[in-house]
């Protein structure tokens, strides 16, 4: 998932427009807004992404010089999120369901009593547990107009287009066959040869 | 057609992308050219996979697309959908695994030289930064950001040099895909390399040039 050593694993990203003379200032801003808020015990939330510095997720001071690398912005994208193992759940759930239902001499639960239940088993499991703690490099080409992804999970991908798009305002257009060649820009009639496309077909006796 | 349709129905011409630069790659002998780049060499190795709708094959050889199990998938009406790709230009080869209906790369092992050099700060470059104030562990972190600046823009430079190749021979690819030639005389030609066939590499490569000229008018030839 990192950008700084190992081999690459990304995703990448075209930017359409290209950014504003300020951008130092306003995107840094930007992006401050954006830095993650670690996860509490306290905190309703199960998960939660936000921006960290790339390569170390605890790393929450955010400036222009762990930020922008000459004519590349990057950062992590953090998740933090709450796990809790199934089995220790069911059985936590069990127990009070039977301390609820003691208490009230009932023999059954209704669903909004059993749902209040699990989530007051998963409160009392945050004291003892901590979050789950993941972080992705992204790195922005702002030559290039270009941003590395550095996963294929889609639920990453998908966290971090909302993201994105929420703190630069602008719409990350994904890699794919058709994309890449109109971003080329000098192919001639793309939409209508595009359109009329069929899949080439190799099967002994096909024409 | 709508934006979502043209991405989502036409995501075989990344595979058909694929299978054109396995065709090129072993018609001319892992030595294949583009105007901008000049000669360079590009193979697939390690791992093939192919499939059609739920049918897939595996390959797992080091050419692995000289074997015949590669070919008979391609006449059962499989496509490449990954493949591991090495490539050689300038001083340096590259690996990584393409991912051919998001054009996408896992896997990238870049050829650099700062990873290499894993050495301790040079005191005596820390001495002038020390005379300003700063204490030993100040200058230790500033010059280890310092490293990692470098070793970023080594990375993004020799990533970008690989995009640029795999690009171009995209650019290439699609011109003669989206041209009149592809039906009447690329098709016969894969059918025949499914087939293993041998081809007349020769009038391959002058009808590739012709075409390829044909849509760069301006461009010098190599």
């Amino acid at each position: 998932m990192s950008a700084l050593s190992g081999s690459l694993t990304y995703s990448r990203f075209f930017v359409e427009t290209k950014p504003p003379r300020d951008f130092r200032e306003r995107y840094m801003r930007a992006i401050r807004h954006r830095v993650i808020q670690p996860l509490t015990s306290q905190d309703e939330d199960l998960t939660r992404t936000g921006f960290c510095a790339i390569n170390e997720p605890f790393e929450l001071e955010l400036s222009p010089t762990n930020v922008i690398y000459e004519n590349f912005i990057n950062l992590g994208v953090r998740t933090d999120r709450w796990v809790f193992p199934s089995s220790l759940i069911k059985a936590r759930v069990r127990e009070a369901e039977a301390v609820y239902l003691e208490k009230k001499g009932r023999q059954r639960l209704s669903r909004h009593e059993r749902t209040e239940l699990k989530q007051a088993v998963q409160q009392k499991l945050k004291q003892k547990l901590t979050p789950q703690i993941r972080s992705v490099d992204l790195s922005w080409s702002l030559d290039e107009q270009l941003v590395r992804y550095f996963t294929h999970s889609a639920k990453s991908i998908a966290n971090m287009l909302e993201l994105f798009e929420k703190t630069f305002h602008i719409k990350l257009i994904p890699e794919a066959p058709y994309t890449l060649a109109a971003r080329s820009g000098d192919i001639k009639d793309l939409d209508k040869h595009w359109d009329q496309l069929e899949e080439c077909d190799l099967r002994e006796g096909a024409r | 057609m709508q934006l979502v349709d043209r991405i989502e129905k036409r995501r075989f011409v990344g595979r058909e992308y694929l299978l054109w630069l396995w065709f090129e790659s072993e018609l001319f002998e892992a030595t294949i050219q583009t105007r901008e780049h000049g000669e360079l060499g590009l193979w697939l190795e390690s791992r093939l996979t192919l499939s059609y709708l739920k049918e897939s094959t595996k390959i797992t050889a080091p050419m692995p697309g000289l074997g015949p199990e590669a070919k008979a998938a391609l006449r059962r009406g499989q496509l490449p959908e990954s493949a591991g790709i090495r490539i050689a230009y300038k001083d340096s080869e590259t690996r990584l695994t393409f991912h051919a209906e998001r054009l996408a790369i896992t896997g990238l092992r870049l050829a650099t030289v700062l990873d290499q050099e894993e050495e301790e700060p040079n005191p005596l470059l820390m001495e002038p930064r020390k005379r300003k104030g700063k204490s030993t562990a100040e200058v230790k972190a500033a010059m280890e950001a310092e490293q990692d600046a470098e070793s970023f823009y080594e990375r993004m430079r020799l990533t970008t040099e690989i995009e640029e190749i795999l690009s171009t021979l995209y650019r290439d690819f699609l011109t003669l895909r989206l041209g009149n030639a592809w039906k009447q005389q690329f098709v016969p030609l894969l059918r025949r390399f499914a087939a293993g066939e041998t081809l007349d590499t020769d009038a391959y490569a002058t009808l590739r040039r012709k075409l390829l000229r044909a849509a760069a008018p301006k461009a010098p030839e190599r």
